[in-house]
């Protein structure tokens, strides 16, 4: 079986800068894989161990993605190569851009691949979109909340967890699935793991659509600050604890 | 006003508080029903002037009217979508959003209705970010429970029963199942005790347990615990994508800080923190801290209680 694993890379939210007008400035962030694409690569690695398949890793986006750590990082966890489809219009770009990008990069790149995984949602816009969009935009069957995947004759049976139900498919391939947070645990990648990462060939595809803005951003500032008080105790003695209870009960008026 | 918001939801029930936001904005507003004659009928009630109704057979996937459901849109050319989340709503919007050719804006802090757009707040980065955005085409809403309240609705709106059918993608239903599922409220809870990684061993949960009895609190966890872990229900995890608390007194025990968490517990009016680690980002983000292990606040934070 021949898989696609796509995944994001975000800036880090705690190293955002913001000015006293709730502006906001990632420049000084370091960026890291979005944590629940690790679900769908690891899932990925674990299917094409399984089938004696390939795993492949994919993500479009801008020129963040030169980074040789993150792409040593994303290297390092299964998959054989990597492709990455870097273009100034899609800094920023919107689930539905991601979505056209994604498609126009896996059919020019590896039309022949059985199974395109995502994970549940980006570290950014989190909209869980993206998976299904690209589905459609395939025209392949595309589910998400897929909590379980297994291989069977040419076809696969997926498991997914919705609110209150759970419900076996199967599905011809190939097919687009969007897996859960909890369908693995991704693998800690080590040393060696790391260094034949750097080996591994990576494609640089040109974006071969005109991937037009759907979502017009007015403003992106950090949220109205809550006020705390932010009294600390140290120690975890009766008599501290008791501090804390006194704290409160003042807090609370009784 | 936008001239005609439609709503959709996997669950009719959902459909007045649907129905009730798009109110607000639009000046008519039709239903989308994939289900069951009761649930057109239920919609039918919930408050629209109009419900499209698809039929679905028990063998029918909700996923797959995207087709009959985007022709019909291409059709009307409504200005909004509003769709209640559920994880098979948000497959069958997003399949559809691709048709539609715009991208579905989720996590909703607010909406409003600025120069004829749909002005839309939604938050980014788990929290750390606040995004104002416009649609430049049909803008698609995915709408938390609670984001709109519902109210009472009178009279009946017409249902036009749809023959258009869905259209397989080739996936075919082998088996459904109920789940066992918690039915919590901790949107309602007065006190809360959140508990994240710090906790060892899920044994160790009957610390915790003793001393929400103590305080008559609820119990909330942090999302690996949930998720992961899997120590506690899904329902009961707090944050941007699980639970939005605003308890008068949220008590973090072993929780970090991370702000895809705290977002969840930004309304509370109290937040306590009991953390080891004395540069836990949490420490800057509540009213009362204690610095030291929960193995031994929270038991002697019980006893307390119990004698007072
Ligand atoms: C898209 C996205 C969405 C997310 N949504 C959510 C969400 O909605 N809700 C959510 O909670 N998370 C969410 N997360 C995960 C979030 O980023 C954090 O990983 C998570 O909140 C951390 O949980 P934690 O504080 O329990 O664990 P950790 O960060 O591991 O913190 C454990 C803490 O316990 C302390 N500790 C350890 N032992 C003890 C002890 N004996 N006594 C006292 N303290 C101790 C440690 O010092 C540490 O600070 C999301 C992540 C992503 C990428």
């Amino acid at each position: 079986m021949k898989i696609i694993a796509c995944y994001k890379i975000v800036p880090e939210e705690q190293d955002f800068l913001v000015d006293p007008d709730r502006g906001l400035s990632y420049a000084r962030a370091e960026w890291k894989i979005g944590q629940y694409d690790l679900n769908a690569v690891e899932a990925g690695a674990q299917l094409a161990a399984a089938t004696g398949g390939q795993l492949l890793v994919l993500s479009v986006g801008a020129a963040e993605l030169e980074n040789g750590k993150l792409r040593k990082g994303i290297l390092s966890r299964g998959a054989e190569a990597l492709g990455l489809v870097i273009a100034p219009e899609l800094k920023d770009a919107d689930p539905h851009q991601t979505a056209c990008a994604l498609a126009a990069a896996i059919r020019s790149w590896q039309p022949d691949c059985d199974l395109v995984l995502c994970g549940e949602g980006s570290a950014d816009v989190y909209g869980q979109q993206v998976g299904q969009q690209l589905g459609e935009l395939l025209g392949l069957p595309a589910f998400n909340a897929v909590s379980r995947i297994t291989p069977q004759d040419g076809r696969i049976r997926i498991e997914r967890r919705l609110e209150a139900e759970a419900e076996v498919l199967d599905l011809p391939l190939p097919a687009v699935l969007t897996v859960t947070t909890d369908i693995n645990r991704p693998r800690i990648p080590g040393m060696k793991d790391i260094l034949n990462a750097g080996k591994k060939p990576v494609a640089v595809l040109p974006l071969e659509i005109k991937a037009e803005q759907t979502l017009e951003v007015i403003s992106t500032l950090a949220p109205k600050p809550t006020p705390r008080q932010c009294v600390l105790i140290e120690g975890d003695s009766a008599d501290k604890v008791a501090e804390l209870v006194g704290h409160l009960q003042k807090e609370l008026g009784r | 006003m936008l001239a005609n918001i439609w709503i959709l939801s996997e669950k009719a029930e959902n459909l007045p508080e649907l129905c009730a936001g798009a109110r607000q904005y639009g000046q008519k507003v039709s239903a989308v029903v994939i289900g069951s004659a009761a649930d057109a009928e239920q919609a039918s009630g919930a408050g629209p002037d109009q419900v499209y109704y698809w039929p679905r057979g028990a063998t029918d996937l909700f996923e797959d009217f995207t087709a009959p459901v985007s022709a019909l849109l291409l059709a009307e050319q409504p200005d909004a979508l509003f769709v209640r989340d559920s994880r098979r709503a948000r497959a069958l919007a997003g399949r559809i959003a691709a048709r539609m050719g715009t991208a579905i804006m989720a996590n909703l802090e607010s909406c409003a209705l600025v120069e004829g757009k749909l002005l839309v707040e939604a938050l980014m980065f788990g929290g750390a970010a606040v995004r104002a955005q416009k649609a430049t085409g049909l803008a698609m809403l995915m709408i938390g429970g609670g984001f709109f309240a519902a109210e009472a609705a009178g009279g009946k709106a017409p249902v036009a029963v749809q023959e258009s059918k869905p259209v397989s993608s080739g996936a075919t239903l082998v088996e459904r199942r109920q789940v066992e599922t918690e039915k919590v409220n901790l949107g309602a809870a007065k006190q809360v005790v959140g508990v994240g990684r710090g906790l060892a061993r899920q044994d160790d949960l009957a610390l915790i347990g003793d001393l929400a009895r103590a305080l008559g609190a609820e119990i909330g966890c942090t999302r690996p615990v949930a998720e992961g872990e899997n120590w506690m229900a899904k329902e009961r995890y707090i944050g941007v994508t699980g639970a939005m608390i605003k308890p008068d007194v949220y008590w973090a025990f072993g929780v970090s800080g991370q702000v895809q968490h705290m977002v969840g517990v930004a309304g509370a009016r109290v937040i306590v923190a009991v953390n080891k680690d004395k540069n836990a980002p949490i420490f800057k983000q509540c009213d009362y801290g204690l610095i030291g292990d929960l193995y031994k606040v929270a038991p002697a934070l019980t006893n307390i209680l119990q004698k007072s």
